[in-house]
């Protein structure tokens, strides 16, 4: 089975991939725990995807675990990570016929994305944000930011700074400034 | 064993070997030998040449890669076979004007496909021979012309218009010769063509330029356009007109510039000032000064900032803290932030200012954001400025649909934005009324016309859009010329049609043959009385192969067939010609006392994803059974004036792959055990219905279904 997977590309076949799901690799966080993940789930991810195709499926299922070694990738950042791809690995593809992206981007979150990114502990939040952007997993990422931008919609500057905790690098003049060459946006309707 | 091989060997050896040529006959010579031999022939050599011997005419030719027809060569063939020239269309024509690239006889070009082609004379007469030249010779890579004589700026920023359709080009030589032109037109005109070829070219590597004025009156050139080249590698400017101190200031934009030439009649030394600004990584700088040639190295070495990189050092950001971002990070998640929600949190912090307005490619310009910039304080044309400044990535611009009110702003708007935003490409657009001059100027840009060209007062003007790809119209009348009916828009993606009827039948053959890139076609509503004009539609709509997408709103009142089984005979025909054909909208007006409303024929559509049908027709439980041959249908609308549950009830065997489906629910017929039904489709993950009556589903019912589904992700109910 395992030889299979290698010849033939997953991608447009719905049997092979979840098929191929049933194969476990490993995976290995920076602070050194492992976790299983099937295979298609796990390429969702490119930097898993790039290292099973250079290693070749047999190699990467027999052997040692994928070392994810941005620290970022912490043991609960990966849990979560490994639960969204389990989740998503059947997703239909994109449909490139169509100019459909603009829409994919304004498109609400699903509920159980919501549900899954909607984490209380923000270093965890960002964890997996950085985690799935080092990974490469694409999808993710969007769930990150999309949750981000809704986040702080309609807040002011000052509570987006405490809620995500940034630093305001500006002077007070420079602000200033800045608020009013975007005076428009305050203007009324 | 052995024996059997070498006796195979032997036959094949021995018809070989029994040739044996004499030394001193050029026939020992292999055929690789022959071709490089005779590859020093000149062309007219070789076809003279050619029936020597079988050899000979089968290396003779293989060797010819250019040639160069010169005027007696065209002389020969004109005055011999015409129709041979145009299997001799070459990879280098030399040719003295347009008039020579034309067959008078069909009127068509010759030249297809080249990569290089050289003009050495061109002439304002012969301008509209560009458009059929662009789209015959898309791979263009080097373009030359050597000298092009104009009055008026009109022609010339038609010209460039056109060639800023040739994506592929690498190299632009532009010889522009302005007679009687009005002080400071010649710099305007020369900057608005570079432009628009700078924006659209982007492969566009060396650019030579070479301005002449005959006039000696004082002219300032300036070439700011030139900042948007940002790939520009060698530069040659020639010019007789004085020119500006700051004429080189816009290469800082160039980072790539290694060559520049400068032949300027008039240059003052300023020219030269901080050039190891602009330039840093300049290599070879040649400055022609008409008399005496200079010729300067600038040392190879670069001055590199090499003491700012310590400055940086490593920072340690508290984990649960957004400043422990990158940048890259950063600027992809507040790229999901509304325009306005960008310019509010621009001043979080230097990082949100850095990145926040990065991702900004496409913007549109709605009432309410004209409204608000109208409202705020500081004047309007300080306010847009700082936006274009600040997004100077921008490359769409969407202003349609915006009230007469406040038409008159847009314009200006959009000369603002071009001159800020160097990547801006394409802007859609309504057409303004009584707007003649921005109409013109902006031509090259718009791509996308969304209103009605009734607006446009003089149809004639559909010609200056060269890259329009997306256009709507009442009727297809408009898109031809009132007094010599000649077609006016060509080479379309995009078609919407509002309405149509037997009566401008005759007009589809030549907009069919103009516009076979079409991807996208809507006739809104579409009227027919007799079957000869619904078969003669149709026969030029299956002309259109490159059909991705097609929505009919159709009305048949035919007094000599059978209303449904002439529009399935349509729909057959469509599906066997228009093999790209994945996505079609289609609604059926029907009679009130009409037979049953049968969709036999979409079994054809086998590359079918999306499928959307609103009708007012009777329809029987199995209206959907042909959907069993759509494989890939993924979305399906359905909008059924007499819809029954019973439609529905074998859809997932139909249509096992779907993963949204819509339902208008006019009449509440979907109850729990339609609910029931839909819930078994395998793959459906969007589910939309839409009621009349505010009458939700309990709770329960809900659960239920959403306990089945295995991979539904939401459901709306509207």
């Amino acid at each position: 089975m395992a030889d299979n997977a290698d010849h033939i590309d997953g991608d447009d076949n719905e049997d092979v991939r979840a098929q191929q799901n049933l194969i476990k690799i490993k995976l290995k966080s920076s602070e050194g725990g492992i976790y299983e993940c099937g295979l298609t789930a796990a390429k969702m991810s490119d930097l898993v995807k790039n290292m099973v195709e250079s290693l070749g499926t047999d190699a990467v299922v027999t052997t040692e675990p994928i070392i994810l070694g941005n620290e970022a990738v912490t043991d609960a950042a990966l849990k979560k990570i490994i639960e969204w791809v389990e989740f998503h690995w059947d997703d239909p593809p994109v449909d490139h016929d169509f100019e459909d992206e603009k829409d994919r981007r304004n498109e609400e979150l699903s509920h159980w994305d919501k549900q899954f990114i909607d984490v209380d502990d923000q270093a965890l939040l960002f964890d997996v944000i950085a985690a799935a952007n080092y990974m490469d997993i694409k999808g993710l990422v969007e769930v990150g930011a999309k949750h981000i931008c809704s986040k702080i919609r309609g807040k002011s500057c000052q509570e987006v700074r405490e809620m995500l905790k940034i630093t305001n690098d500006f002077t007070a003049e420079e602000e200033d400034a800045i608020h009013k060459e975007n005076a428009w946006i305050y203007a009324k309707d | 064993m052995t024996s059997l091989e070498t006796i195979d060997d032997c036959k094949d050896e021995d018809r070989q070997q029994s040739k044996i040529y004499a030394k001193n006959s050029m026939d020992r010579f292999g055929d690789d030998l022959y071709e490089v031999l005779l590859s020093y022939l000149s062309l007219e050599d070789r076809f003279r040449c050619e029936c020597v011997s079988k050899r000979f005419q089968r290396t003779v030719f293989g060797s010819v890669v250019d040639i160069t027809l010169s005027d007696r060569f065209i002389q020969i063939f004109l005055n011999a076979k015409r129709s041979d020239v145009q299997m001799l269309a070459t990879i280098a024509i030399k040719i003295q004007s347009f008039h020579y690239l034309t067959d008078y006889t069909n009127d068509t070009l010759f030249g297809n496909n080249l990569h290089t082609f050289v003009l050495r004379s061109h002439l304002v007469s012969f301008n509209h021979r560009w458009s059929a030249f662009v789209s015959q010779n898309q791979s263009l890579q080097c373009l030359v012309l050597k000298a092009y004589y104009f009055t008026n700026p009109i022609p010339v920023t038609e010209m460039c218009g056109q060639l800023s359709r040739l994506s592929q080009l690498r190299e632009l030589k532009l010889g522009l010769v302005s007679q009687e032109l009005l002080d400071g037109q010649m710099s305007a005109t020369v900057n608005q063509c570079l432009r628009t070829i700078g924006v659209n070219c982007k492969r566009l590597k060396r650019l030579s330029l070479q301005l002449n004025s005959p006039t000696t009156a004082v002219l300032q050139l300036s070439l700011d356009s030139l900042r948007v080249y940002r790939r520009l590698k060698r530069l040659h400017i020639t010019a007789n007109v004085a020119i500006d101190d700051q004429l080189l200031d816009p290469l800082r934009h160039c980072k790539r510039l290694t060559h520049l030439e400068l032949c300027l009649w008039r240059m003052k030394p300023n020219v030269l000032k901080d050039m190891h600004i602009k330039c840093p990584r300049l290599q070879c700088l040649l400055i022609d000064m008409a008399q005496h040639m200079k010729r300067l190295k600038t040392s190879l070495e670069t001055t590199d900032d090499s003491n700012r990189d310590h400055i940086q050092h490593p920072m340690i950001y508290a984990k649960n803290s957004m400043d422990r971002f990158g940048d890259d990070l950063c600027a992809l998640i507040v790229s999901y932030l509304s325009l306005e929600d960008r310019f509010r949190y621009e001043c979080v912090s230097k990082q949100f200012q850095r990145t926040v307005f990065g991702s900004v490619v496409d913007i549109t310009l709605n009432v309410r954001f004209i409204w608000r910039l109208m409202n705020a304080k500081r004047s309007d044309v300080q306010m847009l400025a700082t936006i274009a400044i600040k997004c100077p990535k921008i490359e769409t611009i969407d202003c349609r649909g915006i009230m007469t009110a406040n038409e008159s702003f847009i314009p200006e708007m959009l000369y603002l934005f071009r001159d800020y935003c160097r990547h801006l490409r394409e802007i859609y657009c309504d057409l303004w009324e009584n707007n003649d001059q921005s109409m013109r100027s902006l031509a090259p840009l718009i791509t996308r016309i969304g209103g009605n060209v009734r607006a446009l007062p003089d149809r004639q003007w559909l010609t200056l859009f060269y890259r329009l790809s997306h256009l709507r119209v009442d009727s297809i009348d408009k898109v031809f010329d009132k007094s010599n009916g000649k077609l006016l828009a060509k080479n379309l993606r995009n078609f919407v049609l509002l309405t149509h009827s037997q009566y401008y039948n005759h007009r589809w053959p030549a907009f069919v043959a103009a516009n076979q890139c079409l991807q996208s076609l809507a006739v809104k509503s579409c009227h027919f009385v007799s079957k000869q004009s619904v078969r003669e539609m149709c026969g030029q709509l299956s002309r259109l192969t490159q059909l991705r997408e097609l929505t009919l709103g159709l009305t048949l009142r035919l007094t000599d067939g059978n209303n449904i089984s002439v529009l399935n005979v349509f729909l057959r025909k469509i599906a066997a010609n228009c093999k790209q054909l994945q996505r079609l909208s289609l609604e059926w007006s029907s009679l009130p006392n009409e037979p049953l409303f049968t969709l036999d024929s979409l079994r054809v559509f086998r590359q079918m994803k999306r499928f959307r049908l609103k009708t007012n027709a009777a329809i029987d439980d199995h209206l959907l059974e042909p959907l069993t041959h759509c494989k890939t249908l993924t979305h399906l609308e359905l909008d059924l004036q007499r819809m029954t549950p019973n439609v529905l009830t074998d859809l997932h065997q139909y249509c096992p792959q779907l993963q949204y489906l819509y339902i208008h629910d006019m009449n509440s017929i979907i109850d729990t055990e339609c609910l029931d039904q839909i819930s078994r489709l395998p793959a459906l993950r969007k589910f939309v219905i839409k009621r009349r009556r505010k009458t939700t589903f309990s709770d329960n019912t809900v659960q239920k279904f959403l306990s089945r589904s295995p991979k539904l992700v939401s459901i709306k109910i509207m």
